[in-house]
């Protein structure tokens, strides 16, 4: 009788394990892989916002531009300045300029396609395009002080006026 | 006997005074080496950054400037706080870079890192919250800086992307 009983058992100890290999054999495992973001092109941009009376040309340069799909570029917008509410302004040094005389300064960006990005106060110049590429190419925009004959007398001569921009860098659509 | 005694009892004592010195020296240089690379704003050079030897031919033809590096699609773990992303200072950037990381419409940064030196990056990092799977835009926000002691902010650049979290 015992010897029944433990045949029986062993049986169904031996079945069990034959549905647990078949039903491990039958799962599937999934596999999933994230591979590490690396950066896909560069863009160079001007360290500083530099310029003088007449204003300058500025390169902008796209390059190790890799796997760009047909129809997209890399954009290159005003994302944002130093300045208050993002204004396209330059400020000279408080200690530098007395009360009679403007520490700030507007200036203007000309795009590559001629479009003139300015701020006046209360408007942004934010998402404003300044270049595009589309492959390993440098591109310009000029950038120009606001001298007019309201602040001419008022800017100071010698003094460093300063500022830094923010770029918006993105792939968009090409229209 | 005295004598002999009280020569000990001053050995004993230039001993301890010796072994002090060298303990006030130690923690002087560890306490010194550490406040390397930190300003008075209190940024430091991350300790994070490895170097980054990667081919990236350069094209620009040696024009000054800051190199930023773009991103395409970029994909994460849903539900994992770590991310690999190279957040890089590209090689011949005159500059530290300092990386803010933000997912869509937020201002409030999921991920700060110390300062980058150029030729490193910084491939794997904490967020500081997981996100749910989705599709997210992605903000790397590029604050870049002198790399004297005024630490003079530059131009810097807020690099868009779409992010896959799956």
């Amino acid at each position: 009788m015992k010897k029944k009983i433990l045949a029986a058992f062993l049986a169904a100890v031996s079945c069990m394990a034959m549905s647990v290999t078949a039903m491990a054999a039958e799962s599937t495992q999934e596999i999933s892989a994230v591979l590490t973001a690396d950066p896909t092109y560069t863009v160079t941009i001007p360290a500083t916002v530099n310029m003088g009376n007449d204003g300058t040309t500025v390169d902008v340069t796209a390059s190790d531009v890799e796997n760009l799909a047909d129809g997209q570029k890399i954009s290159v917008t005003i994302a944002g300045t130093n300045y208050y509410r993002n204004q396209l302004v330059l400020e000279a040094d408080r200690d530098l300029v007395d009360v009679n005389h403007a520490r700030t300064l507007r200036y203007q960006i000309i795009s590559e396609d001629g479009e003139v990005i300015e701020t006046t106060g209360q408007d942004t110049a934010t998402g404003s395009e300044v270049v595009s590429f589309t492959g390993n190419e440098t591109k310009q925009y000029q950038i120009k002080p606001v001298i007019v004959d309201a602040n001419k007398d008022r800017l100071v001569t010698g003094v460093p006026y300063t500022g830094s921009i923010t770029f918006g860098i993105e792939l968009a659509d090409a229209e | 006997m005295q004598k002999q005694t009280g020569m000990k009892k001053i050995l004993v004592i230039l001993i301890i005074a010796l072994i002090l010195l060298a303990a006030a020296v130690i923690l002087w240089m560890v306490l010194r080496d550490k406040d390397n690379g930190r300003n008075s704003a209190g940024i430091v050079v991350s300790d994070e950054a490895v170097e980054w030897n990667k081919d990236l031919e350069d094209t620009s033809g040696g024009q000054p400037g800051i190199k930023i590096p773009g991103y395409g699609d970029i994909t994460v773990n849903s539900g994992s706080t770590t991310w690999e992303i190279t957040l890089l200072n590209p090689e011949g950037n005159d500059c530290y870079f300092q990386y803010a990381i933000t997912i869509d419409d937020s201002d409030t940064p999921i991920y700060e890192s110390d300062l980058i030196e150029p030729g490193k990056a910084i491939t794997e990092f904490e967020v500081s919250e997981p996100l749910e799977a989705g599709d997210y835009e992605i903000h790397l926000n590029i604050s870049a800086f002198t790399m004297d002691e005024s630490l003079t902010a530059l131009n810097g650049a807020d690099v868009k992307a779409v992010l896959h979290v799956i």
